[in-house]
């Protein structure tokens, strides 16, 4: 496409959304605008619905909870509405611009004097947005937990298009992608990894977050540097209303979350803390050599919030936590650090701004002891220092305006050797750092043009700019190095520079019905040098340079929407066609682990996937869930890989079913059910042997050419709420749960290995991690 | 030592996977057709060195490899005889022996792995690198983990030369090699100690558990240490993972495992030179020396 026909285009389209009614007109009209929060606790509603009653005019509120709506004076009943809350009308008279802040009250508390309204928000069908996945923290409270600790990561690996890379794993696919190819924001900045204990629990401490939101397709210009998805996770602001506690103890881990108000519905806090706590028991141990082990983890939130003015408010927010695995021989330690600094700004009624400072470090460290001479240390780490701006602009009702620009600095440290021993035999080995700027810049609209028919366009311009001092490896086509350049320190030598079009188009046929229509291409810079399917902490990091070009996707992706019994019932159905280029697998046998050459392991070629998803959810107080069917095919050509022939992606699994159901049997008792399948993982497979030095050796069929048995599983939980006592602040809550409740041996590895007794004699042995999984929590809040 | 701290990493790693399980599955599995199989060696020793042919077979054969008979092998000059007893293993003479720094070609010729009434033609080259020179050796008996794993280390003592080195470690009790298959060597490669003096580094062991690897007063251990290349060093990588169990953690995508034999419809297998040194110790008392972990 042409560049300067593209951005002319979308000038005269910003212009027309700006003065598209007539100047006059314009000047007439009034602005209504506002906040929208949760009455309980002040905490901003991310996403709530505003529309005039009877009219189709309406806009919702941004991730700050703010909204703001342009019409002309007159009496109007506002509705404010959001999923899990009590919808609220307004009337008011528009003579001037108008600030109306909205609390809404969550359902399940009994109903005060307010004006209701009975029906359900119908977004499924009228937000311009597809391949879209929004889930509230209350719901996720509710899925039963493995091991007991709720976790956000887990339940999007039960949305259509979405499954987990490996039991357990809180890594994720995403439409066939691979798993680096998700964002994970928490407050905006990106979070490396996002796994505790090898995957098995996530990094998000549920207490600690607002609101989830998932983009797997039809992404917003706002986001960009990864191709299949983007996760953008809040966290609360603290309750700025009345101080209050929670918390938990489970199986694994215990919680406790402190938040309320410093200076009353001006400034508040929050501050919450989880840690594993069985390696406390570790020194009552009889043997000595354990009882100095570490084997934990830890998470925490802090947040602070403050709202100078109507027009200025402040947070600033951070994340930290850790891992550790510690004995006598070895010690492994890696744990993800975020602040971020955010400034809102109210230009006017209608310009909403958001200026932001970021940090995020990903560190990791391995070690042996210390007094031997092989001791070692190895410590590797990978740090972003960000800006941003991000402004909203509400020219008119029919208009919303989004532009902003951001710039990364991204440090990249693969890894440094010492030998810690007094006569070590190592010497000091350094694999070289990256240093890379990234930039983003993005400008779109979302316009409706008649009362059916909304459209949504948007342009990023992204580049990526690598940097000295490093020094560039230049491969021949067999992928030696044959000669090298040094870039001094602060010397951009390699620029990456590329357009993102961003399309979007509804259009709704009545409250009921809407197709739904995108185009996105996104790019991506950075990505892990993961050759295995899980993981571990210690994967790197790589950005693209002279060697690696970046990723690009181009996804279409067209869906109906349909709602049914006044919203009560959720359905659509989406398909989408996904290519890749410059997709990245790495040679048979590559080479990851502290290798100065690594680019010489990587090769590159394309991939397409495509797929249909079918989702039916049913919302209603007592019984409310999903039942979700995905269809995918994911498909690689990449370099001499598999003799240069297609294979299937690692991710390829074309059956995808799952069912989430939660019963509240009464006030106090609530049951939960949730059953996936999954087609199995692709694999390769031996098809004939030979014998060297005494082993029997494997020869392999083509990549990826059969596949492990079918994966399914059922999870169980009952929730007991203690019963309420009308003098007392205390609430308290059991959860006991089953995880895999039917006991499937799942498939985790197929191996084939020679009989201990008969050597000639080989065996297919599989190895599967969970039977049955029962954990109970103590939840509690005061 | 590599393989041990990583054997130990992945120990301590899949200490936390709950209660992970394994059972013998039946899966079926595909045929491919036949390939020829090498597996030779010349060494640094003066001793009849072999060179096998075998041919491949289903996966679920469960029964030895049949031999490849009546074919013509030759390294560099040399023509290797079949042995009359075994099939399909071929031998140079008993006082041949290789030279640091030389390189040796194979060729095999009259072979018909595919059938077809032509005979193929096969080549391989090795060299043979030099070896550090080596010091000393002590023996160190250690537990790991409260005894999760007990065994008696062998630790060297030597100098690292200053070029790129790979070494291969055997063990050897009275004139019986323990490390007979390939996955129970112990390689490494010099890439962050290159040039350094070595003080005593484990690099073979013997494990208590194993009944032939037990360590009594009056036992004789011998080390081998090979100086082998750089792609002998990465087919026993890809061997040892490959013929090893895998998971998704630590394992990248199953791939066949090199072969530096060309020629013929794809033959797989090895052939190898290296040089050879050994140092030995009598045992007075196997627990002499201990360390706990």
């Amino acid at each position: 496409m042409n560049l300067k026909v593209i951005l002319t285009g979308l000038c005269l389209l910003m212009a027309y959304a700006g003065w598209s009614s007539h100047p006059d007109e314009q000047a007439n009209k009034v602005t209504l605008s506002g906040h929208v929060r949760d009455q309980r606790n002040g905490e901003e509603l991310i996403g709530a619905n505003i529309y005039i009653k009877g009219k189709a005019i309406g806009t919702s509120s941004n991730v700050y909870g703010f909204y703001s709506i342009s019409l002309e004076p007159g009496t109007y009943t506002m509705v404010f509405s959001y999923i899990g809350y009590v919808a609220r009308e307004k009337d008011i008279t528009l003579e001037q611009d108008l600030t109306l802040n909205m609390e809404l009250q969550p359902r399940e508390q009994e109903l005060e004097e307010v004006v209701v309204t009975a029906e359900k928000p119908n977004q499924n069908v009228s937000r311009n947005q597809m391949s879209f996945e929004k889930l509230s923290v209350k719901q996720i409270r509710k899925l039963p937990a493995f091991m007991g600790e709720v976790d956000i990561i887990k339940s999007i690996q039960l949305m259509p298009g979405v499954h987990s890379i490996s039991e357990g794993s809180s890594g994720y696919s995403v439409r066939g992608g691979s798993q680096d190819q998700n964002l994970v924001m928490l407050d905006e900045a990106t979070v490396y990894n996002i796994s505790h204990f090898m995957g098995f629990f996530s990094v998000f401490n549920n207490d600690a977050i607002q609101n989830v939101e998932l983009y797997k397709g039809d992404i917003p210009a706002r986001y960009g540097t990864r191709l299949s998805s983007v996760l953008d996770v809040r966290m609360k602001n603290g309750n700025s209303k009345e101080f209050r506690a929670t918390g938990g103890i489970g199986n694994i881990s215990s919680r406790l979350t402190l938040e309320g108000p410093i200076v009353k519905k001006k400034t508040s806090f929050i501050l919450s803390g989880r840690r594993t706590y069985f390696d406390l028991f570790l020194p009552l141990l009889p043997e000595e050599n354990i009882q100095d082990n570490s084997i934990f983890f830890y998470d925490l939130n802090a947040k602070i919030n403050h709202r100078m003015n109507k027009n200025n408010r402040f947070f600033l927010s951070g994340y930290f936590g850790r891992d550790r695995f510690k004995n006598n021989f070895s010690d492994i330690g890696y744990g993800n650090r975020t602040l971020t600094f955010r400034w809102n700004h109210l230009f006017s009624e209608k310009i909403f701004a958001n200026f932001t400072l970021l940090h995020s470090k990903y560190n990791y460290h391995l070690a042996s002891p210390e007094e031997a001479a092989w001791s070692y240390r190895w410590d590797s780490h990978l740090m972003d220092n960000c800006l941003k701006a991000d402004f909203t602009w509400y020219p008119n009702a029919s208009n919303t305006v989004e532009f902003g620009a951001s710039s990364c600095y991204h440090t990249y440290d693969p890894g440094l050797i010492k030998g810690t021993g007094e006569e070590s035999i190592y010497s000091r080995f350094d694999l070289a750092n990256n240093y890379a700027l990234e930039h983003g810049l993005y400008i779109s609209n979302e316009q409706e043009i008649t009362a059916g028919l909304t459209l949504k366009y948007g342009l990023r311009l992204s580049a990526f700019q690598n940097m000295g001092k490093d020094t560039v490896f230049h491969y021949n086509d067999r992928y030696e190095v044959v000669d090298s350049t040094a870039h001094r320190s602060g010397e951009i030598y390699n620029t990456y520079m590329g357009l993102e079009p961003r399309l979007g188009i509804k259009y709704q046929f009545d409250r009921q019905n809407s197709m739904k229509a995108s185009y996105s291409r996104t790019r991506q810079h950075v990505q892990l040098a993961q050759n295995t399917r899980a993981g571990t902490p210690l994967d790197l990091w790589f950005p693209a340079g002279p060697n690696v070009k970046p990723q690009i996707a181009d996804q279409f992706a067209l869906g109906y929407f349909r709602n049914l019994f006044t919203n009560k019932v959720e359905l659509s159905l989406e398909g989408y066609y996904k290519k890749m280029q410059h997709t990245i697998d790495f040679k048979d046998h590559a080479n990851m682990l502290l290798n100065p050459k690594l680019e010489g392991e990587l090769r590159f070629g394309q991939s397409h996937s495509y797929g249909l998803e079918l989702m039916a959810r049913y919302k209603d107080e007592k019984i409310n869930g999903w039942l979700s069917y995905t269809y995918s095919k994911t498909t690689r050509t990449v370099g001499a890989i598999n003799d240069g022939n297609p294979y299937r992606a690692p991710f390829d699994r074309p059956h995808n079913l799952t069912l989430v159901a939660n019963y509240q049997l009464t006030q106090r008792l609530a049951l939960s059910a949730n059953w996936v399948y999954t087609s199995g993982q692709p694999v390769t497979f031996p098809i004939g042997r030979y014998e060297s030095e005494g082993k029997i050796v494997p020869v392999y069929s083509d990549r990826n050419a059969y596949r492990l048995p079918d994966y399914h599983r059922l999870d169980l939980s009952l929730t007991i709420h203690a019963k309420d006592k009308p003098d007392q602040k205390w609430e308290g809550e059991w959860n006991f749960s089953l995880y895999n409740a039917y006991g499937q041996k799942n498939t985790w590895a197929m191996n084939f290995v020679q009989d201990e007794q008969d050597p000639y004699k080989t065996v297919a042995e599989k190895t599967y991690l969970f039977s049955v999984v029962p954990s109970v929590t103590y939840n509690f809040k005061f | 030592m590599k393989k041990i701290t990583f054997r130990l990493i992945l120990a301590a790693a899949t200490a936390i996977l709950p209660g992970a399980c394994t059972e013998q599955v039946s899966v079926d599995l595909d045929s491919t057709y036949t390939r020829l199989v090498v597996d030779g060696q010349i060494t640094t020793d003066t001793t009849r060195h072999y060179v096998k042919l075998t041919q491949t077979m289903d996966y679920f054969s469960n029964q030895p490899a049949q031999p490849v008979t009546g074919a013509k092998v030759m390294i560099n000059d040399h023509r290797l005889r079949e042995n009359d007893t075994i099939p399909g293993l071929y031998q140079t003479d008993p006082d041949f022996f290789g030279v640091i720094g030389r390189t040796y070609h194979l060729s095999i010729d009259r072979v018909d792995i595919d059938a077809d009434g032509h005979s193929e033609h096969y080549q391989a080259t090795s060299r043979i690198n030099s070896i550090a020179r080596v010091d000393s050796l002590e023996l160190v008996y250690q537990e790991f983990a409260g005894g999760i794993m007990k065994m008696w280390g062998l630790e060297l003592f030597a100098q690292d030369p200053p070029e790129e080195n790979y070494y291969l470690f055997k063990v050897h009790k009275n004139d019986t090699l323990l490390t007979d298959t390939i996955d129970e060597y112990v390689i490494q490669e010099d890439m962050t100690f290159n040039g350094n003096y070595v003080p005593g580094v484990m690099v073979q062991s013997l494990e208590k558990s194993k009944k032939d690897e037990v360590v009594r007063p009056g036992d004789v251990i011998t080390l081998e240490a090979n100086g082998i290349t750089q792609e002998y060093y990465k087919y026993i990588i890809e061997l040892t993972n490959e013929a090893g169990p895998s998971n998704p953690l630590f394992s990248g995508p199953r791939a066949n495992v090199r072969t530096n034999i060309s020629g013929g419809n794809g033959p797989v297998g090895f052939f190898r030179a290296y040089s050879i040194t050994r140092l030995s110790l009598r045992v007075d008392d196997p627990y002499e020396k201990v360390k706990k972990w």
